[in-house]
């Protein structure tokens, strides 16, 4: 895992005079879901790859420790091995960039890893998820509790109120102390966009969750009436280039709700590639939080095809 | 970069359509899977141009012309070869045309426009929408095929060019539906020669054309496929001048340049000003980059690549002075200048010749509409760029030439008012340009005045507000009917018509800003003024013109008419708020030409002069105005209410020699557009001379007018000209 964030101190001059154009954010959001197209072998190595940007994630109110178990044993084994060894990818280790869970499933989870022998860390929502409306006290003793129970990422939500009232430097606290309570664990926030009131509200709250420590910015719980989204992501990725030229620190961006298809991944991969470059383009700095997102990777026609194609060609090679 | 990728990907298309899905004949080392597993390239996404490979193949070796509905190869004509800009592969020779080919096309187009022009425009609109039909139909051989010929990514084309055809004719096609009523006092003009620069591209040819069909016109366009038609010259230049299209230039390439027409991409952040032509692209093979020492310049890639476009590339610190930023900028190239003050932005964008189109960017919304109302162009942006719709119209002013296509704009360039016989097409003829009007011929007294005190005109040259003297210290005489001297005018010269444009300069900037009000106001108090002067005004019309005392009240009261008529309309100018659906909503405005030199017609001494003033004035332009030779003396009797009713400069009068004035006033770099009424050599020189200094003209080509008629003294085709359109596009949305 990349370095955590120590933060910075808070300068609301980065975000006082910040304005977000947002037709011509959603004209860039338009283009970028059609600009490129991955074919064959470039389509089926994209897809295995947005395979490992993957939280793979169950946030249920049924969930036991039965179905984490099998969350986890997909985790570690993602595509069916017969088809990794047709393309030549078996000896990779393909897995997904880790499992998320509510924190009352942390121990299930970091359990069924181990058994699994997955190295891939346990992610925990946290902080009164997905609605952040509990108190303070309680919220960081989730943290607390989930980092003993063995999470390694901490996915917490912020106040939304303090965004819609602006109240920039108690927000910084709050994120400050998550922070704090994370301990070694990374710090994951959840901007919850949906219901942030604007693209420009969404510029400041990013701003001010990289000053106060985060080590990814995360669009959404999942749990709001308008999750991820190409405009939101494009406002985001541009504030975490905006931190990194200003402070030279690479802060992680995860996308989360509403990503379903194999399309969709594609192009949210190729929005990282062109906002934020290769560098990005790591589990260290770019998650999707997804919990259908696999089974659609997995069953998409073309891996398969090429998988045949491959297959041929060894066989071929062989004889 | 994305040019320098496109181009790759269209390299290698040809040879990845042929390899097909199995792709069999790859072996590597290590599974290619993997390595891109890890380097997570961009395969490449070729598209397959054998579509459009096919159709050429259809075509045989040779591109014919169309004509008629068919392809016509002549044998024995020399042929031009099209080959694709990345890859230089052949792709089709196309013929050069000869003067018979172009007569047989101008015959075929003037039959087929009496059947066509005959049609109702309900039966217009359906075939235009069935060509539209067919482009949607056959969209992937038109995208391929343009893709291949011009070097453009396919996407562009794709999502940009061939949704816009559709809506195109599909817009026009609702003009057309609605003609009877929506365009009553029109006509269209006939056939129309349509020439696109060689870099021009379907989508150009297509704004064009589709207005030119929907009002009843048959057109030739020039093929931009290659550079056919040399000898279409001639026919150019009896062309209104305001169709003169300038190709882009050369501008920091040091050799040679030919450009390629494309969208700049949609996000792209031009700085305000840079009327960089919508996305000219240079291919550029040997080209450097030569600017002075103190600029930086920053280029996406290695200049050395072998791409044979030119690389995205940023200027810095190039001084408004210096050439290559007074130039026109082609795609991708953007220079950057930095300014203290909005003020200083200003000047320095209208401080360049060019007036094709600029975006603002300010979240203010005071500043920012400041700044796109007060630059020079034909389009502003606001915090956007590159917005483009069948319904906003396109065009410009200054070096970029006052042509427009889109909206209601781009149909009338193809329409006449109704009743009003269209100027006969005719080469023009041999006329030595160095000389007409070079000096006025010497004037001699001829006699003592013979007109009775009561009807003595002022003396002097209108200028500036007050009648003064004339530079050349000499007077004209002005004949009565019975051929005797009725009067003697001043004899205005160059150096007057000089004095009278600063004049007009200075009052224009002032009469801009007044209230419209006030502009209702002053042309009502004129036409008070003149119904005070009716009496002495006839007396002068029936002693110099020999009219009728009747006629001559006539003219006087149509007059008094036409100026309350114009104030009425100053409310009215056609300005207004469109939407272009998801793109948000633009503004049509109707912006003063600035100083606008008139020259008056013989005939109609009064009338003529005030049908041209009152909507000049009406639409906030200063004016310089040559009046009528025969009889000024009408004009000048005016003046002296509008030196005690309007403010000084505003309208300055110069009578004497017409065509020595004309050549002034035509040759002159500060007045933005000129009116000419008079002989056809006239016109033909009014037109030469614009096509130097690219002054918005309008010439009547020697045909008289009847100026006591509504339509053609005072209809909406002088609406039309005494104002310039300017279209701003408001970005809406932040909810």
């Amino acid at each position: 895992m990349a370095p955590q964030n120590q933060g910075t101190e808070l300068d609301l001059t980065w975000i006082s005079e910040v304005q977000v154009n947002q037709p011509a954010v959603l004209r860039r959001a338009e283009q970028i879901q059609t600009r490129r197209t991955m074919k064959k072998d470039w389509q089926a190595a994209w897809l295995l790859k947005a395979v490992t940007f993957i939280d793979l994630t169950t946030l249920s109110g049924d969930d036991t420790s039965s179905n984490v178990q099998r969350l986890c044993y997909k985790a570690k084994y993602p595509i069916r091995e017969d088809l990794l060894k047709a393309l030549d990818m078996q000896d990779i280790g393909i897995t997904t960039a880790a499992v998320c869970v509510y924190p009352a499933r942390v121990c299930d989870a970091v359990k069924a890893l181990k058994d699994v022998g997955c190295k891939i860390p346990v992610a925990s929502v946290a902080t009164g998820f997905p609605a952040g409306q509990t108190h303070l006290k309680t919220r960081l003793e989730e943290i607390r509790l989930a980092v003993e129970d063995g999470a390694k990422e901490i996915d917490v939500v912020i106040n939304r109120s303090l965004v819609l009232t602006g109240q920039w430097e108690v927000l910084y606290d709050e994120i400050r102390q998550f922070r704090k309570a994370c301990g070694n664990a990374h710090l994951k926030t959840i901007l919850a966009t949906g219901e942030l009131g604007s693209l420009t509200n969404v510029y400041k709250a990013s701003m001010i969750a990289m000053m106060a420590g985060s080590d990814f910015i995360k669009t959404s719980t999942g749990k709001e009436a308008v999750n991820a989204t190409f405009p939101v992501a494009i406002v985001m990725v541009r504030a975490i280039r905006d931190f990194f030229w200003k402070t030279g620190k690479k802060i992680g961006f995860k996308p989360a709700g509403g990503i379903r298809t194999a399309k969709d991944s594609l192009a949210w991969l190729s929005l990282i590639k062109e906002e934020l470059g290769d560098e990005w383009l790591k589990p260290e700095l770019f998650r999707i939080g997804a919990s259908t997102l696999l089974s659609d990777i997995e069953r998409q026609d073309k891996i398969h095809k090429r998988a045949i194609a491959q297959g041929q060609r060894n066989q071929s090679r062989k004889d | 970069m994305a040019a320098a990728a496109a181009a790759a990907a269209a390299a290698t298309g040809a040879g990845e359509a042929v390899t097909g899905e199995a792709a069999t004949g790859q072996s590597m080392g290590k599974s290619s899977v993997q390595s891109i597993f890890f380097s997570l390239d961009y395969g490449p996404a070729p598209e397959s141009p054998s579509t459009a490979l096919a159709w050429l193949e259809t075509q045989g070796p040779n591109l014919g012309h169309f004509v008629n509905g068919k392809w016509l190869k002549p044998d024995g004509q020399g042929t031009i070869t099209c080959r694709d800009p990345s890859s230089g592969e052949f792709l089709a020779n196309c013929f050069q045309a000869k003067n018979e080919d172009v007569a047989l096309a101008v015959d075929v187009a003037k039959r087929t426009f009496e059947e066509w022009s005959q049609l109702s425009g309900a039966t217009r609109a359906q075939h235009l929408i069935r060509l539209a039909d067919a482009i949607h139909k056959h969209q992937k051989l038109l995208w391929t095929l343009e893709s291949l010929a011009s070097g453009r990514v396919v996407r562009e084309i794709r999502d940009g060019d061939i949704p816009l055809a559709h809506q195109l004719l599909q817009y026009y096609a609702c003009w057309a539906q609605t003609q009877e009523q929506a365009l009553s006092g029109w006509q269209p003009i006939g056939v129309a020669v349509i020439v696109l620069p060689p870099t021009f591209s379907f989508i150009e040819m297509m704004w064009r054309v589709s207005p030119a069909l929907a009002v009843g016109e048959s057109g030739l366009a020039r093929e931009p496929l290659g550079p056919g038609w040399g000898c279409l010259t001639p026919t150019t230049t009896t062309l209104p001048a305001s169709w003169v299209i300038r190709s882009p230039h050369p501008t920091l390439l040091s050799s040679h340049w030919v450009s390629l027409m494309g969208s700049p991409p949609r996000s792209s952040r031009a700085l305000p000003g840079w009327g960089a032509p919508q996305g000219a692209r240079g291919p550029c093979r040997d080209g450097e980059l030569q600017p002075p020492s103190s600029v930086q310049v920053f280029q996406v890639g290695n200049a050395s690549q072998k791409s044979p476009f030119f690389p995205p590339t940023l200027v810095l610190g190039l001084a408004p002075a210096s050439p290559c930023t007074q130039r026109e900028v082609p795609w991708p190239v953007v220079v950057i200048s930095p300014f203290r003050t909005a003020k200083e932005a200003l000047a320095m964008i209208n401080g360049t010749p060019r007036g094709g189109n600029a975006s603002v960017w300010s979240e203010r919304i005071t500043l920012a509409l400041d700044l796109a109302y007060g630059v020079r162009m034909g389009t502003v942006w606001i915090n956007s760029h590159g917005l483009k719709d069948a319904v906003a119209p396109v065009g410009g002013c200054k070096e970029t030439g006052s042509s427009w296509h889109g909206g209601p704009d781009g149909l009338y360039e193809y329409l006449w008012p109704a009743g009003l016989l269209p100027r006969p097409v005719a080469l023009p003829e041999a006329m030595d340009y160095n000389k007409f009007g070079l000096s006025a011929p010497p004037v001699l007294p001829s006699g003592p005045d013979t007109s009775p005190p009561s009807q003595t005109a002022p003396y002097g040259i209108f200028l500036a507000g007050r009648f003064q003297n004339p530079s050349s210290r000499s007077s004209r005489p002005i004949l009565g009917s019975s051929g005797t001297v009725y009067a003697h005018v001043a004899e205005g010269g160059a150096k007057d018509i000089r004095t009278a444009v600063e004049a007009a300069h200075q009052a224009a900037a002032l009469w801009v800003s007044q209230a419209p009000g006030k502009r209702v106001s002053m042309l009502w108090a004129l036409a008070d003024a003149l119904s005070q002067r009716s009496q002495v005004l006839a007396e002068q019309l029936t002693e110099v013109m020999g009219v009728g005392i009747t006629e001559a009240q006539t003219e006087v009261m149509l007059s008094i008419a036409r100026l309350r008529a114009w104030g009425a309309r100053v409310h009215a100018q056609g300005a207004g708020l469109h939407s272009a659906g998801h793109q948000g909503p633009f503004l049509r405005l109707r912006e003063p030409l600035g100083v606008l030199a008139i020259i008056c017609p013989e005939e109609w001494p009064l009338l003529a002069f005030v049908s041209l003033l009152s909507p000049a004035l009406a639409h906030g332009n200063a004016v310089v105005m040559v009046p009528s030779g025969a009889c000024p003396l009408p004009a000048l009797q005016f003046c002296q209410d509008v030196a005690s009713l309007l403010p000084p400069g505003l309208v300055n009068v110069v009578p004497g020699d017409r065509d020595h004035l004309t050549r002034c006033l035509a040759l002159h770099q500060d007045v933005p557009a000129l009116w000419y009424f008079g002989s056809a050599q006239g016109s033909q020189f009014v037109e030469w001379a614009s096509a130097g200094n690219l002054k918005a003209i309008w010439v009547n080509g020697g045909q008289s007018r009847s100026w006591d008629q509504e339509p053609e003294g005072a209809g909406p085709e002088l609406c039309l000209r005494a104002a310039r359109t300017k279209t701003l596009w408001l970005s809406l949305g932040d909810i």
